[in-house]
Formats: C-alpha cells, structure tokens, sequence
C-alpha cells in the first residue's frame, strides 16, 4: 500500500494548494469593470460595459476578443489547440482566457487596479 | 495481491544499455506515444486546463522497471513523436510540453533515488503536480502576466488527484509486467 512517504507528500502538497486558495477565491469576488488585454504588442484595457470586438496581435497572428453584457470571450485565435476558445465566456474577476501559444491573456479587472483595496496583516 | 505488491518493491533497476533495456524501454515509448494521443482526444472540453496525465504512466513504468537515464529517453521520446503528430513540435505548445515533461520526469528521478521510502503512487502524484507546476510557471512567462496563475490552483489539485489515480494504475501494471521483465 502507500508508504509513510507517499502519504506525506499527497498531505503535504494538498496543505500547500489549500494555501493558494483564498487567493483564488478573493479574486473571484472583487468587483470588475474593465478588460485587461496583454499580449507581446503590449497591454490594452477596454471597459467591460460597452459590446465590441478588440483585434490582438500575437505571437502566431491576430486574435479576437468579444464583449458582449459585461462578458468576455476569446472568439477566435490562430493557435492549433484554441484552448482560449474553448475556454468561453468569462464574466468575473480572478478567472483567466489565456493564449500561452500566441502570448495573449485576457482578464478581468477593477478599473481601481494598481490601488490597494485593503491590507490584511 | 499482498505478494505481488512485495515483488515489485524489489529494486529492479540495471544501468548497463542492454538489449532488454532498449526493447522495453522502446516498448513503454510507444505506448507513451498512443496514450498520448488518446489523451488529447479525450481533453476535457469545459475545463481545457486539466489534463489526465495518464502518458506519463509510461515513464514511472521506466522509471521503476530501468531506472532514470532510461526513463528520460522514454520522455523526450515520447515528446518528439506526439510533438511530431500534433504538429504542435516547434510551437510554443511544444516547448510547455517538453518543460512538462523534464519538471516530472526530475521530480520522480528524485524521489526514486530516496529508496522505498515512496512508492511508484507517491512518484506519479509529485510529477503530476510538478508537470503542472512547471508548465504554469512557463505560461506566465510566455503570457507575460501572473494572471494566468489564477487557474494554478484548480489545475494542480486536479493533477495531485489524477497523479494519485494513474500512480495506482502504474503500480498494477508493475504487479502484471514482473513476471515479463523479470
């Protein structure tokens, strides 16, 4: 059966993902108003409210970013997987459409980004 | 089952290149390769993050039955040939998966050398996680944000979980294959 050793290292390891957590979950629950695009061309914040289509060149070519109510979705990119594309509508903070192939992630933000909400100590 | 799990606590590895070494160890390559394969048809469609992991069976097999030179091969091996039939071999998809790929095969090269203290379960379970570890590490390089660490801890629960189940499925097979290899 498992070992003294394997059992550590699944508690272990499970200890320090529980840790990592909240983190996550804090992220989730902070307000979002704006579209946070970074890609190699550089970053692009779009507001969240107003339905368009943002064009983002990537490492492999040019991906398109969909707004539609306060949504935001990666309709359609040049990379062979289309993770992103699969990944589909997002519409709250801490969740990610990344594009690791063409270098491309989108997120969702506060628009107060760069301010401090609070300082927990 | 309890005397099949006591054969295969007895060390099996042979560092000399022998025939037998190069035939299984281009054995579990190929069955790296077709699992591989199946691994990405069975993607999971909402969550495409997650991964099953189940290819790198083959390397704790190699690991366990050749020891970590052999199972390094079996890796980048199986690497090149499902980078080649994906077309995915040159991208950036294929430098995350050989960045996977090498994070698992040291973590588990390193835990064998600690001796039966872990077992083939404990080696899957901390490749898995540092398979997933690695790659989220070079995704937000290549993104160029800590953004998409976000996704880190769901994605490494789910490979501690995964890690767990196909270790289990490694230490069967190795309780079937003994009797072979021996």
């Amino acid at each position: 059966m498992l070992t003294r050793g394997d059992k550590l290292l699944v508690v272990g390891l499970a200890a320090l993902l529980l840790l990592s957590a909240p983190a996550a979950l804090a992220a989730a629950r902070t307000p979002v108003d704006s579209v946070v695009i970074d890609s190699p061309s550089g970053r692009t914040v779009v507001p969240l409210h107003r339905d368009t289509d943002v064009m983002v060149d990537g490492l492999l070519g040019t991906a398109t970013v969909e707004i539609r109510e306060g949504a935001v979705r990666v309709s359609s990119a040049p990379c062979p997987d289309h993770v992103c594309v699969e990944t589909g509508w997002v519409d709250r903070g801490g969740r990610v459409i990344a594009c690791v192939p063409g270098g491309i992630s989108v997120r969702l933000s506060s628009s107060r980004e760069g301010a401090l909400d609070a300082v927990v100590r | 089952m309890r005397s099949s799990a006591d054969v295969m606590d007895v060390p099996a590895a042979r560092p000399a290149l022998t025939a037998r070494t190069v035939a299984i160890a281009g054995l579990l390559a190929g069955v790296g390769v077709v699992l591989g394969l199946v691994e990405q048809w069975v993607g999971l469609a909402p969550l495409p993050w997650l991964r099953l992991g189940i290819a790198n069976i083959v390397v704790v097999l190699g690991l366990r039955l050749l020891g970590p030179r052999a199972a390094l091969g079996i890796s980048l091996a199986r690497w090149a040939i499902v980078g080649l039939l994906t077309g995915t071999l040159a991208g950036p998809t294929g430098g995350l998966a050989l960045c996977g790929a090498i994070a698992a095969w040291a973590a588990m090269s390193a835990l064998s050398l600690c001796g039966a203290r872990f077992s083939v379960v404990g080696w899957s379970v901390l490749g898995a996680v540092a398979h997933s570890t690695a790659q989220f590490s070079i995704a937000s390089v290549l993104a160029g944000s800590v953004a998409v660490l976000t996704l880190y801890p769901l994605s490494a629960a789910a490979s501690l979980l995964f890690g767990l189940a196909t270790g289990f499925v490694a230490r069967l097979l190795l309780s079937r294959v003994s009797t072979v290899t021996g």
